[in-house]
């Protein structure tokens, strides 16, 4: 098995012939050998581009490309030593799902001892024994997904590529594949990039994920920490659900007030704010609580109960001096299934100060600014 | 036997007791059929029952005399001259050359205009790759008889500025034909392209790039994709170029007419030959029946076994 | 500009197969008109007789500019000096002209007053021809300027058991040409024997290769069947037995051939000098066509060919301005041991025949004899054409770019007219395959000459002529 390594990406650019903007605009990754990378973003942000970069499909405008130590930017993609699942699995129609696992062998010529071994092993591990004779067509959508995930295998690949690789399955399967991907991560050990738009997909299977947005690289991190701590507004909407509420504040004594007086929330303890300053709040729905009357806090009035089971999202309108980012944005909380509140009650909100997330008015990160 | 057709008849009479309603159903079918069967019969079966009674005739169009009937004669005296023999030499030749000549171009020219699709101006490339084949047939020839010319032809005008020699292209005998083929060639290889294009352009980009990714090399992504891909279509412009090479003569007749002495001579010239020539329509009819027949036993053979293969009839995808 | 008769000939029997032509097509349709309303049939014969009385003349030929055009500008000079007459001249490609000749003579033939055509399909048709002699007595001084001008050889091709069927229009002949300064300058003697052509070729490739000798085609057409068939008889030669001018190719089986003697010393001659001439020709020979032949002199290519007098338009300044008054022709060389000039050389050419069922008989009969005479001699030769009346050839052939004319008048007055029975078309191919052979170097002469007289036995044998 070749030894394990990692990718990095030196200010990756790239433009299209014939396209005017940067799909990619000077990306610096770190892929760490036997990480679960994945590529997060909002359709074409550039993950594919950038996946294909690495794969070699694709050439980088500007920056380097290394796999391991090795600077690999003009390589070709069959001397990178990477395998890639296709989002449409890319079988090859004539052949069985035997053929399609070992074809890779049979064009380097392994001996045909050690790759009936190796197909053995590999089907085994997927549990695709019984589908070995059938050609792709007479395959399933999840069993065809596993035979591309066995050809990429089979390999023994220093790098797994996977874009979107679960896209096409329905939502069952999904997460049957996912928990699937999950372990054979982990009983491989091998470094793999993945590509998704979905970020649930992104923070059940990563041990490392970066946020990319029209070309760039937003934020890079396990997903934990990039949940907890969004590098600015776009990551902190962008990951979580529902998304994190945005509120307009300033710091006036200590507290961070509304637009208008009476409605304020703690400011944070860490958190080294300057008199008057303007700032955005940013308050996952679970961080909201319901405070009691006439103590401060977000004001604003019921409009819509989601039932889901555990518990309910509770979608209400500002009212008072509470203001949202955007005029039209609502603010969300989660409460007990038990609880409910008839639409129209007006409600003050409060969260703990170490809940609020500080971001500049331009929707940066404040508590780590200078 | 007679006593089996008044079995026949009674057994219809009982059938036809049995309901008016049956009778119509059954007439149904015949009255759909009739106006196809009528067609089939006028402008298939009738010209070819009409081909055997001529080709059993002697029968020349610049006699009074009326047709007569000589049996098998006219495919004797075929078969026994030497220029059907050349005739038949000259028409496998000149099939089985052009078409591996233009499959292999086809092809080639396809991998690499495929290969190069993303470089600005390739529609153009492709387009002009195309043009030879909106050239009716017979104004291709002639072009490239006149190119061919070796005193006044811009070929050999060309080879002079370089100072290469002159072949005669279609007065030298052991040239003419092959000269032929490379008409045939320009013309029809674009055929071969452009299927060939259109299947390389349906397979997946995804499925190239895997192959790449399993380390395949050009050839074998040709031979282990690129051809499996599209194996039926390849199949039916095989068949389709072969049947029209077997039957090829309006290039070799407004090129060489056959010539020179029988350097171009095919079968398909030999039946023209004769009927348009000669105007023995008897020994044309026979000439153009035993070429039916070939060209009829070279495509069954070619179908047979390629559908051994499985590539024509059953479903694979 | 071909002269090659039988590729375009075609005569259209199928009606007459498997049914007796008891009801013409035409009949059967103006059958049905009458049926139809007895009125309207009554009336179309009046439209028919109508036209009888119009003066109108229909003749029918093919394109090409020594018959076409010549008959053309002869109809709009008759037209011109009779106000109350006027002609038209349909003209329709060869196999339609033949095809229409054909059908017009085995059904009705009164919708024409003349077809102008070679004599190849006198034979079979004459019993619908008018038979000519009768008309010609009635005009003595036509008559004799006609029966002296035009050689018998040439004219009895028309007749049918000493009858004439038509008048001869044009007269075409094959012979040699070649370029007089070029000959002068190297001191060449003119071509009368094929041993001379030889001779001057390897003489004029040493300075240009390829100048030496042109012929035409080594299939397309019989050219190079015609070219040895020619030199056949200029080596005194024949095809069988039989064979002799005055027969004018004909062959029935009345009067067999006999013995096929393809094979005979003479023949062989003929085809070894084909052969030796084949080794030092432009190479442009074997697969030439007239118009590349043409070009060829034209553009100072070649300077000695075997070629049809129709090349007189490169005696035209318009035609070929470098060397119009440098190309000169003669009659057809001899060769090996002939010395008899009356049995070398190939004619063709087309002839006025009248319908005997044309309703202008007299009309016609005064036409086709205006278009012969001197006075409609400008006409008749600006417009392309060629007499076939020897006094005006000699005439015209005084002035250089019509030097050609003299030759066609000594052409004419001898040697063989094209084969002009059934098996022809055939005849000319099984030669030209033949000929083909030794000039590609698949046989030798003598090998190619067994060959090609056993082809002809065979092609004899099937057409029932050798009993
Ligand atoms: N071959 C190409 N030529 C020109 N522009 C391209 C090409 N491929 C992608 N792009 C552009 O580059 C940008 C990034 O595309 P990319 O496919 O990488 O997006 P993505 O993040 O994978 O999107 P999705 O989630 O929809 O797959 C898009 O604006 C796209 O239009
Ligand atoms: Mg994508």
């Amino acid at each position: 098995m070749s030894e394990i390594v990692g990718v990095t990406l030196q200010g990756v650019s790239k433009t299209y012939a014939g396209g005017n903007v940067a799909a990619l605009n000077t990306i610096d990754l770190e892929i760490r050998a036997g990480a679960f990378f994945s590529i997060l973003g909002p359709s074409g942000c550039g993950k594919t581009t950038l996946l294909r970069i690495i794969a070699g499909f694709e050439y980088p405008s500007a920056g380097r490309v290394f796999i391991g130590e090795r600077d690999v930017t003009a390589l070709s993609p069959r001397e990178r030593d990477i395998a890639m699942v296709f989002q449409d699995y890319a079988l090859y129609p004539h052949m069985t799902a035997a053929q399609n696992m070992t074809f890779n062998l049979r064009n380097r010529r392994v001996p045909k001892a050690e790759i009936a071994r190796r197909l053995a092993e590999t089907a085994s591990i997927l549990g695709i024994e019984p589908l070995l004779h059938k050609r792709p067509a007479l395959l399933s959508g999840g069993e065809r997904q596993r035979v591309a995930l066995g050809r990429a295998m089979i390999r023994k690949p220093q790098i797994f590529l996977m874009d979107e690789p679960l896209s096409n399955l329905d939502l069952k399967l999904r997460e049957q594949m996912r928990i699937e991907l999950s372990r054979l991560h982990q009983a491989l050990g091998v470094t793999v990039v993945f590509v998704t738009h979905d970020q649930a997909e992104a923070m059940t299977l990563s041990s490392e994920l970066a946020v990319l947005r029209g070309g760039t690289l937003q934020q890079m991190g396990p997903p934990d920490r990039v949940y907890a701590r969004p590098a600015n507004i776009f990551v902190a909407r962008f990951i979580g659900s529902p998304s994190m509420n945005l509120l307009r504040a300033s710091v006036r004594g200590g507290r961070l007030v509304m637009e208008s007086e009476g409605t304020a929330l703690p400011v944070p303890a860490d958190a080294r704010l300057q008199e008057g300053e303007a700032l955005l709040i940013g308050v996952r729905p679970h961080d909201l609580k319901v405070g009691r009357k006439g103590e401060g806090g977000l004001a604003v009035k019921v409009a819509l109960t989601e039932h889901l089971g555990r518990h309910n999202f509770v979608v209400c309108h500002p009212v008072g001096g509470t203001a949202c980012l955007h005029e039209q944005d609502a603010i969300q909380f989660e409460t007990e299934a038990s609880v409910r509140y008839p639409v129209g009650t007006e409600l003050e909100l409060s969260a703990a100060p170490d809940a609020l997330r500080l971001f500049t008015p331009s929707g940066e990160r404040r508590d780590e600014a200078p | 036997m007679r006593l089996r057709r008044r079995r026949a008849t009674e057994l219809a009479a009982v059938g036809s007791g049995q309901s008016r309603v049956y009778r119509g159903e059954r007439l149904a079918p015949a009255l759909m059929l009739a106006p196809s069967v009528v067609i089939l019969l006028a402008l298939v079966i009738g010209p070819f029952v009409f081909l055997i009674d001529t080709a059993l005739h002697r029968q020349n169009l610049f006699q009074t005399t009326p047709p007569r009937y000589v049996g098998a004669d006219n495919f004797y005296y075929l078969f026994i001259s030497t220029k059907f023999q050349v005739a038949l030499v000259r028409m496998l030749v000149f099939a089985v050359t052009a078409l591996a000549a233009e499959f292999v171009l086809g092809f080639v020219l396809a991998a690499w205009v495929h290969r190069l699709r993303d470089l600005p101006g390739m529609a153009i490339v492709r387009t002009l790759l195309t043009t030879p084949i909106l050239v009716a047939p017979i104004v291709a020839a002639v072009m490239w008889r006149f190119m061919y010319q070796p005193d006044f032809g811009v070929i050999n005008y060309i080879l002079g500025l370089v100072g290469i020699p002159k072949p005669g292209w279609l007065s030298d005998p052991d040239i003419a034909l092959f000269a032929i083929i490379a008409i045939d060639v320009w013309q029809w290889t674009p055929f071969v392209f452009l299927i060939v294009l259109a299947g390389m352009y349906a397979i997946p980009r995804s499925l190239y790039e895997a192959a790449k990714l399993d380390g395949t090399s050009p050839w074998r992504q040709i031979t282990h994709l690129t051809i499996p891909w599209f194996k039926r279509v390849l199949v039916i412009v095989l068949l389709l170029r072969l049947i029209d090479l077997l039957r090829a003569f309006e290039v070799i007749v407004a090129t060489t007419q056959g010539g020179p002495g029988d350097a171009s001579y095919t079968l398909p010239v030999l039946v023209w030959e004769t009927a348009f020539v000669n105007f023995q329509m008897g020994d044309a009819a026979a000439a153009s029946l035993v070429l039916l027949v070939i060209v009829t036993i070279v495509i069954t053979l070619l179908i047979r076994a390629i559908s051994r293969q499985g590539v024509v009839g059953q479903g694979r995808r | 500009m071909t002269d090659a008769k039988f590729d375009r000939g075609t005569v259209q029997r199928a009606a007459e197969r498997g049914h007796a032509p008891s009801v013409s097509r035409r009949g059967f349709l103006k059958g049905a008109a009458a049926g139809a309303a007895i009125a309207a049939a009554s009336s179309a014969v009046t439209w028919r007789g109508a036209i009888a009385e119009s003066k109108k003349l229909v003749v029918t030929t093919m394109p090409g500019p020594r018959w076409e055009m010549a008959l053309k500008a002869s109809a709009k000079a008759y037209m011109e000096k009779n106000k109350d007459v006027s002609i038209e001249v349909l003209v329709s490609p060869y196999a339609e002209h033949y095809q229409r000749i054909g059908t017009s003579l085995i059904e009705d033939s009164s919708d024409f007053d003349a077809h102008l055509f070679d004599p190849v399909l006198i034979g079979q048709s004459y019993p619908k021809l008018l038979p000519l002699q009768e008309h010609f007595d009635k005009d003595p001084e036509w008559r004799d300027y006609y029966i002296n001008g035009v050689p018998y050889f040439y004219r009895g091709s028309w007749d049918w058991d000493g009858v004439p069927y038509s008048i001869v229009h044009d007269a075409n002949c094959m012979m040699t040409w070649w370029r007089k300064d070029v000959f002068a300058g190297a001191g060449l003697a003119e071509p009368a024997r094929f041993e001379t052509i030889l001779e001057n070729a390897k003489k004029l490739n040493e300075k240009k290769p390829g100048a030496g000798f042109m012929t035409c085609a080594a299939r397309n057409a019989w050219f190079l069947g015609m070219t040895y068939t020619g030199m056949m008889w200029g080596f005194g030669g024949k095809w069988y037995e039989n064979d002799s001018p005055e027969r004018f190719g004909r062959l029935s089986k009345d009067n067999p051939p006999g013995k096929v003697t393809l094979d005979s010393p003479e023949n062989i001659a003929a085809m070894t000098m084909l052969r030796d001439l084949s080794k030092v020709w432009n190479e442009a020979s074997l697969n030439a066509q007239e118009f590349e032949n043409a070009e060829a002199f034209k553009n100072d290519v070649s300077h000695q060919q075997i070629m049809w007098s129709g090349f007189m338009i490169l005696q035209n300044p318009k035609e070929n301005p470098n060397f119009h008054d440098k190309l000169v022709s003669r009659d057809f060389a001899l060769g090996g041991t002939n010395n008899d000039a009356s049995k070398t050389g190939m004619k063709g050419g087309f002839g006025l025949a009248i319908p005997k069922a044309s309703k202008n008989i007299d009309l016609m009969v005064d036409f086709a004899k205006f278009v012969t005479r001197p006075e409609n001699a400008e006409n008749f030769i600006l417009a392309g054409g060629q007499p076939s009346n020897t006094s005006l050839l000699n005439k015209w052939g005084e002035q250089p770019q019509y030097q050609v004319f003299k030759s066609i008048a000594q052409g004419i007055a001898n040697g063989h007219h094209l084969a002009q029975f059934a098996e022809g078309p055939e005849l000319f191919q099984l030669i030209t395959q033949h000929a083909g052979d030794v000039v590609t170097g698949k046989a030798e002469p003598e090998q190619a000459c067994v060959n090609m007289k056993k082809d002809v036995e065979v092609l004899l044998e099937r057409g029932g002529y050798n009993a």
